[in-house]
């Protein structure tokens, strides 16, 4: 089992480079070349690493998110799911090469930093608990990843209010395509981080030893993912120009990692 | 005048020519139809007709032709062509050629990379190809030039970029919108600039037009032409609130959109992007627009930057298509000289065999098993003769170092030229 781990271990990198390449000759070129062999390397890709996470899981006997490097792999598998969940939504695979450069670059840090040791935190073995951690890396990984569309739509807007007409101007998605990703990616990530936040509070009442639910680190998650919520709300009801709500995500996801970084909050202690 | 038949080409264009002698010089399809067959017969020359908005050219294979010769035929149906100032560009052979590549390349467009001219080329292989087996020469010029004209558009970036109002127009707005099927266009003013611009948003897949005009009837007729509504100006304030992109085209010598406006009907609107374009003159949408969130505005002068900017692309590409000229015409070029060396070849053996039975018919009194082994004798002599010649030429050809001037030796030093008048 250890030695199939480690050749997926050296395959997943070389995968998502050659996913990058294809990606990356096509924004180039600026046409869909090779659309269809990059979308089954995309999600074959993916699956494989899906794949990878199982079998370490049953190796292990834990949800594999006890180290640094399996932190740094999920965040790979992670971004590479969320870009393949708009990409399959909005039909546009312009971004592609930004995303799965991030994914490549996390997965072989990973691959570097990978140890094959059973040395874990418990509550790992506690599949609920593995459930939370699941949800709140996918959640967090599709709010950046909306960030960085709305990153996206900012410059191209201020590029065509300025009539900057250069490279990205003629690379990147339209407008209307960026703020439909942007809303996509930060939907994703408030559904996918209230399922995160919902099951670590189950998981906050079944421990054995007392939890403070009054934690700021608590509050300040819930108060981050209510905020989310009503800026979709009030984006869906009201309306808001593109640029605000680009504005808006940015800040906002700022916000996020100002409160884990205080808060200290991780999966791996 | 060289008699070795070859390319020639009388070229008016807007190079050489001023515009209203240009027009004067156009050639209809029937035109071409009834002059082509007439200059075929009397001057025994392959003939084709490229006339576009911009040029009339006249390509000719046979022996060289001066205009004298030639304009006879053009005054037949346009008088002009006799008059002294009218006056072609005129090439030959290899440059010829190179010229009909350029053109099918649209370098030597007006408008540099333009798309049309490569259809317009193609047409005239067609008429070509009309007349089977009459031109085989310029068929295959044409189909070298057609050749040209499709790589250069799949192989650089001569062609690529908007070079028009209206397309500029619409390559900014596909910044904007992915989808265009589903936009709701809106043109202010129902004259010829917005009918172009409705025209090049329709080819991008615009299909919701409403026509927003002053006057009803020219309004209702161009929202009939693009399957679209009218609505009078007054009710421009409402078309805000609806309007994906707007085109304002119109003589007003107001504002008709203010920033005040559009801050209302964007509420309205739940701040969904509109991309307005002003080509009027005087502006009639209020610069001050373009600080709304959401307005995307331009007017004329950012258009004709865009423009600027492709055409700039568009030379620096240049350097690249020449490359796809030149090698296209290396190949035109091996192809002429296979085709010019094949009569010297056959020229060269017909002369060898009328010694070869020349000097059969000196030998008199022969027996009949004689006569067969000179026969033979003779036959493989003419052959083993004419064997390093032959292989010259051809190989010559195949290595492409073949010059005029080795057909011209071949044919001095046998005299062919006499052989083939003593043959007419």
């Amino acid at each position: 089992m250890q030695a199939i781990l480690q050749g997926l271990d050296v395959l997943l990198p070389v995968a998502y480079a050659a996913l990058v390449g294809l990606y990356a000759f096509a924004f180039a070129k600026g046409e869909d070349t090779y659309a269809k062999a990059r979308k089954i390397l995309l999600f074959a890709t993916l699956g494989v690493h899906a794949v990878y996470f199982l079998l370490r899981g049953v190796k292990f006997g834990y949800f594999p998110l006890g180290s640094q490097a399996e932190f740094l792999s999920w965040v790979a598998l992670s971004i590479g799911g969320v870009y393949a969940l708009i990409e399959n939504r909005t039909k546009s695979s312009k971004t592609g090469v930004f995303f799965l450069t991030l994914s490549f670059g996390m997965q072989t840090f990973a691959t570097v930093l990978m140890e094959y040791s059973t040395k874990h935190p418990v509550l790992l073995e506690n599949p609920v608990y593995a459930l939370h951690a699941f949800f709140m890396v996918f959640g967090i990984t599709a709010l950046a990843t909306g960030t960085i569309y709305a990153l996206m739509y900012a410059v191209l807007s201020r590029q065509i209010k300025q009539r900057e007409l250069g490279m990205f101007f003629k690379r990147l998605p339209p407008l209307t395509s960026l703020e439909k990703m942007t809303k996509t990616g930060t939907f994703a990530g408030f559904v996918l981080l209230g399922l995160g936040l919902v099951i670590g509070h189950l998981v906050a009442f079944t421990l054995p030893e007392t939890v403070n639910h009054l934690d700021p680190k608590f509050i300040i998650s819930d108060a981050i993912w209510i905020g989310y919520g009503i800026g979709i709300a009030f984006v869906k009801l009201r309306g808001l120009p593109g640029l605000k709500i680009a504005y808006l995500s940015i800040v906002w996801f700022t916000v996020l990692l100002v409160s884990v970084g205080l808060a200290s909050h991780s999966f791996l202690q | 005048m060289s008699t070795t038949p070859d390319i020639s080409l009388f070229s008016f264009s807007h190079r050489n020519t001023p515009l209203d002698i240009r027009d004067e010089l156009a050639f209809s399809a029937e035109e071409t139809a009834q002059f082509v067959p007439q200059v075929r017969d009397q001057l025994g020359a392959e003939i084709a007709v490229l006339s576009t908005c911009n040029r009339t050219e006249f390509y000719l294979f046979g022996a060289q032709k001066s205009w004298d010769e030639m304009s006879p035929f053009v005054s037949s149906l346009k008088e002009i062509a006799v008059r002294a100032d009218v006056s072609p560009l005129q090439f030959r052979g290899r440059e010829a050629a190179r010229h009909l590549f350029r053109v099918a390349a649209s370098i030597e467009s007006l408008a540099l990379g333009e798309d049309q001219i490569l259809a317009q080329v193609k047409d005239v292989h067609r008429q070509i190809l009309d007349v089977e087996g009459k031109s085989p020469i310029l068929d295959r010029l044409y189909q070298y030039a057609i050749r040209v004209g499709k790589r250069i558009r799949t192989e650089t970036a001569l062609c690529a970029g908007a070079v028009s109002i209206s397309s500029a127009a619409v390559e900014l707005a596909k910044r904007i919108f992915e989808d265009f099927s589903t936009l709701h266009v809106v043109l202010v003013g129902a004259g010829e600039t917005n009918e172009s611009a409705a025209e090049h948003l329709k080819a991008a897949g615009a299909t919701r037009f409403t026509v927003v005009n002053r006057g009803e009837e020219r309004g209702q007729q161009l929202a009939a032409k693009f399957h679209g509504t009218y609505r009078p100006l007054d009710q421009l304030e409402e078309t805000l609130k609806i309007a994906d992109v707007m085109v304002f085209a119109t003589g007003s010598p107001d504002f008709l959109v203010t920033k005040k406006d559009l801050k209302k009907a964007m509420r309205d609107r739940s701040y969904k992007s509109l991309f307005m374009i002003d080509i009027s003159n005087p502006r009639n949408v209020d610069p001050k627009v373009s600080s709304v969130s959401g307005v995307f505005l331009f007017n004329i002068d950012d258009l004709e930057a865009v423009i600027k900017e492709n055409l700039t692309e568009r030379q620096k590409e240049i350097p690249r298509a020449e490359a796809i000229i030149d090698e296209v015409l290396t190949e035109w070029d091996t192809w002429m000289q296979a085709m010019k060396v094949r009569p010297t070849i056959a020229q060269l053996a017909q002369f060898f065999e009328s010694i070869r039975q020349q000097e059969l018919g000196r030998q008199k009194g022969l027996s009949e098993a004689d006569e067969e082994l000179l026969e033979q004798f003779s036959k493989s002599l003419v052959r083993k003769l004419l064997h390093n010649p032959i292989t010259f030429l051809r190989s010559s050809v195949e290595e492409q170092n073949l010059t005029p001037e080795h057909i011209d030796l071949v044919w001095r030093l046998f005299e062919l030229d006499r052989i083939q008048d003593d043959d007419s």
